[in-house]
């Protein structure tokens, strides 16, 4: 009894710690204070309007859009085409391939986005949302790849035999079975790319330039001095994650279960 | 067999460390119910996949309607097949699962959907077709994959195992559905599966395989009846079998000496005197002599004592063990007399010599 | 046996002289564009981060060049040496500390809750693994800050005043908001893998609730353990944000010599330098504690 007390109220304060930042700045980008603290200063949305009035956050947010978009869905393509390659077949340098899929979200992003820059800075993707894509995409694509991997798993070698055996070529059976089976796993992986690649800053904003993303303004703005419109973004910027990283664990979730109509 | 439909010549399958199939040949004929059966792993399954394209056999060709298909595709050798854990798309509806194969070939999805509901009628599942498969029951699902097989009309059905799944009354049920369908179609059925019961019921010819290789084809009642070695006869299982050495011929019989005493058996097998012989004996073909009753005139006896009984519906089977120590079965209907058949009775086994059959190889 | 082999054998289907190209094209068509991308966009360009260690600077440009200059200023030099040791020192003791918070947690959620509440939770804590990290350390720096949440709160008491922003407390507070919901899911499933019946044998056999988790639930989940803890450190090490924002830059980790260096514009040499090396000791790390994890493994059986 004392002990699941104590393991309450042990994981109540975790989930508080954990909680904390978020609800501090969604609850002050309502707060009619400029500086964020108590007490209440009154509700508003001030922030929120100035922050949408605000040409370079609007910009940011159409950068912020377009990159996330973009990596989300070549990150889930290419995730895919690393998934099932993984399960389905054997050859040289596999490992290699799968370990250069699995390891950039491992390496400190400074270190990542100077490599990056270093690279990038040599084409004319450099300062573009798509140099960011690109970028984002190799980082991400280890996420995606993990997530449809797992569910690949639940597939099986029958459902793809059967399609080749009612008439589908190798391709038709990929896209006619492999595909609408890992349906789930594929839009989780596109929203927690997306996710990725919004919350990202340091690779962005090496490698951005001037076409800031949220995160890089966000990161721009807290250079500056405390600025309530910070709050306003930060809002909408989790808000957005929650809401991807949710749609993804449900997707992921639907995938999960064994399927049921063997 | 005048004209094969389905020729396998000289397959094999070599899989590193297990030989699957080995030098295996068989002609089916068109319209045939074919069954494949034998213990796991006799290469029964790997020999159905490889007419399917699945596997490619390490050596030999296949040849279906005339023509060389070893080296086709799978999706291009209009082979569909059942599968035992039915394999059923399960993102898709009844209605699409069924017009799959035909949505790969092209049609159009008016006549996609007219040639699917047509199928699901057939089988008995008009109007499901909009439902989702986890929606269905076992045997419907069956029958979801039966018509999935078929909705283009091939000339072939493959089926591996595929009632293996089910519970024993939807076994017997679905049994008599895949017999009417072989019986409207004229195709040519290959069905493989272990059960013995299932193949006798519906098959035109049983193939018997063991070790990767045919042990015998024919008629289910010559194989059951006249098996032609050990294994075969085994796995037929309602046989009792007896060893014993040649003493003598006349009469078109083979005298054996055997443990249980001198028995007659069919002259069958050219073998000369103290040559070893085996003999299989039906279970149906025994008989309990009562209390008084003597055998007929040549008819052998063998004394020993029940060990148990087993039901099947009207028909049972006695185990019996022989004062020699040999296991023997007998199979009858119900007589309502088995209260005085309890374990440890002791009884007296006969049966007509003529229907011994001797195993030509053993 | 027979079922494996076949698995392998029957991973394409038969295909024929007319479409003998066609198995391979359909893996080549899958893989060479994800290998071509993160060559290109990973492999080549962390390649190039190593090359450019050894490239000169000559009139604010890079010139290829093979100069072990750039090497011997960074690794001799004092700001570098005292970043180098601070940085280690700062992942060590956040990664402690994180692996002392999270194991309990992790132990309760996996061991302690029903199924239901354990998958909520696991939910709980994916989410801000993927939200935005800056955010929540801008959070840390308002409510920590002298007119923040916390010392409003504590005048409104009549407590002295605090000076919490900027010192280790605000660091790792940071730190640990990166590190804690990963490590402690690492843990979870790591504990969730133990076999149950193993503890309620020991338990069964008079090993205190202590002893149980000193020699059957740690050793169980050594891997586990090892796993979360080079992943704190290496989050913890390579952090930026925490480290700027909660502590003024003072002292400067490797991460910000690198960010000033490279934003500077002048000195990619030797930015690069720092870089590669916090390579090096990562893979160290990470190689270290793959070693003592699996040789203890080993050695235990």
């Amino acid at each position: 009894m004392m002990r699941a007390v104590i393991r309450n109220l042990y994981l109540a304060a975790l989930a508080i710690f954990l909680l904390t930042p978020m609800l501090v700045v969604v609850v002050f980008s309502f707060d009619a204070n400029r500086f964020p603290t108590l007490p209440w200063g009154g509700f508003t949305l001030a922030w929120h309007r100035e922050a949408l009035g605000d040409a370079l956050i609007v910009s940011a947010m159409w950068n912020s859009l377009i990159v996330s978009l973009g990596t989300a869905v070549l990150a889930t393509i290419l995730g895919f085409c690393a998934a099932y390659l993984d399960y389905r077949y054997r050859f040289f340098g596999k490992r290699s391939l799968m370990l250069v899929i699995a390891v950039p979200p491992a390496v400190p992003v400074t270190i990542l986005g100077m490599a990056m820059l270093a690279a990038l800075s040599r084409t004319p993707m450099f300062g573009t949302p798509l140099g960011v894509i690109v970028c984002h995409v190799a980082i991400a694509v280890s996420f995606a790849m993990a997530l449809i991997r797992l569910r690949l798993g639940d597939l099986g070698d029958d459902l793809e035999q059967a399609a080749w055996n009612l008439g589908a070529s190798q391709r038709n059976g990929l896209l006619h079975v492999v595909i609408p089976f890992c349906r789930p796993s594929l839009i989780a992986a596109f929203c927690l790319s997306a996710a990725v690649s919004l919350d990202e800053f340091m690779v962005a904003w090496f490698v951005g330039g001037v076409n800031e993303t949220l995160s890089v303004r966000v990161f721009n703005l807290l250079l500056g001095q405390v600025n309530p419109k910070i709050n306003a973004i930060g809002t909408l910027v989790l808000a957005t994650s929650l809401v991807l990283v949710s749609i993804a664990q449900m997707s992921a979730r639907v995938g999960g279960t064994r399927k049921d109509a063997a | 067999m005048i004209d094969p439909y389905v020729r396998l010549e000289a397959l094999d399958m070599r899989y590193p460390g297990h030989h699957a199939v080995k030098d295996l040949s068989l002609d089916i004929a068109g319209g045939e119910f074919i069954a494949l059966m034998g213990p796991s792993g006799c290469g029964k399954s790997t020999t159905l996949r490889m007419i399917a394209g699945l596997e490619q056999p390490t050596s030999g060709r296949i040849l279906i309607g005339g023509q060389d298909m070893t080296h086709v595709s799978a999706d291009r050798r209009g082979t569909p097949m059942v599968w035992q854990n039915l394999a059923l798309f399960p993102f898709l509806s009844v209605e699409d699962n069924v017009a799959f194969s035909l949505k790969m070939r092209g049609d159009s999805p008016a006549s996609r959907r007219r040639a699917a509901n047509e199928w699901l009628e057939k089988v008995g599942l008009g109007g499901m077709g909009k439902r989702h498969i986890s929606q269905l029951s076992g045997g419907q699902r069956q029958r979801v994959a039966i018509a999935r097989a078929l909705v283009t009309q091939p000339s072939i059905l493959l089926l591996d195992e595929p009632l293996s799944a089910l519970d024993a009354h939807l076994r017997v049920h679905l049994q008599t559905e895949l017999a009417r369908l072989h019986r409207e179609l004229k195709i040519t059925f290959i069905y493989v599966t272990h059960s013995q019961s299932e193949a006798f019921a519906l098959a035109d010819r049983v193939v018997v395989m063991a070790d990767g290789v045919i042990q015998q084809a024919g008629p289910p009642r010559a194989v059951y009846r006249a098996p032609v070695n050990g294994f075969v006869a085994s796995f037929m299982g309602m046989n009792t079998r007896m060893d014993g050495s040649v003493a003598a011929r006349s009469d078109g019989m083979i005298w054996v000496d055997c443990p249980e005493g001198r028995i007659a058996v069919p002259d069958t097998v050219a073998a000369g005197p103290g040559a070893a012989l085996s003999f299989v004996i039906g279970a149906d073909r025994m008989r309990l002599l009562g209390g008084h009753e003597r055998a007929p005139e040549g008819h052998p006896t063998v004394a020993g004592r029940v060990v148990g009984i087993e039901f099947v519906g009207s028909t049972q089977t006695i185990f019996v063990a022989s004062d020699t120590g040999r296991d023997f079965r007998l199979q009858r209907l119900d007589l309502g007399d088995d209260a005085v058949l309890t374990p440890g009775t002791p009884v007296t086994l006969t049966w007509d010599p003529r229907h011994a059959w001797v195993l030509p190889h053993p | 046996m027979t079922a494996r082999l076949e698995k392998t054998q029957a991973i394409t289907p038969a295909g024929g002289r007319t479409r003998a190209g066609n198995r391979a094209v359909l893996p080549l068509v899958l893989g060479l564009p994800v290998a071509l991308w993160q060559l290109a966009f990973f492999v080549l360009p962390v390649i190039f981060l190593i090359v450019i260690t050894f490239w000169k600077v000559r009139s604010f440009r890079l010139e290829p060049a093979f100069d072990l200059g750039n090497w011997e200023k960074v690794l001799t030099s004092t700001p570098f040496q005292r970043a180098l040791v601070y940085t280690t020192e700062v992942a060590a003791i956040a990664s402690l500390l994180c692996m002392l918070i999270a194991f309990p947690a992790a132990h309760a959620i996996a061991l302690g809750l029903s199924e239901t509440a354990r998958r909520r939770w696991i939910a709980f804590l994916i989410i801000p693994v993927f939200s935005s990290y800056i955010l929540k350390v801008y959070a840390w720096q308002v409510v920590l800050s002298p007119g923040g949440v916390v010392n409003v709160s504590l005048a409104a008491l009549g407590l002295p005043q605090v000076d919490l922003l900027g010192g280790a407390l605000s660091l790792n507070i940071g730190l640990l908001t990166l590190t804690l919901p990963v490590v402690t899911l690492i843990l979870t499933f790591a504990l969730m893998g133990v076999d149950r019946s193993l503890l309620e044998a020991a338990r069964n056999l008079g090993a205190s609730g202590g002893q149980v988790l000193m020699q059957v639930t740690l050793p169980a989940i050594r891997s586990g353990v090892g796993l979360a803890a080079v992943t704190a450190f290496l989050m913890s090490f390579g952090d930026y944000a925490s480290p700027v924002f909660l502590t003024g830059s003072n002292p400067p980790t490797l991460s910000i010599l690198i960010v000033d260096t490279v934003k500077s514009g002048s000195q990619w040499p030797r930015a690069s330098v720092i870089g590669v090396s916090m390579l090096v000791i990562l893979a160290l790390a990470f190689v270290t504690v793959q070693f003592l994890t699996q040789r203890r493994a080993g050695g235990a059986r």
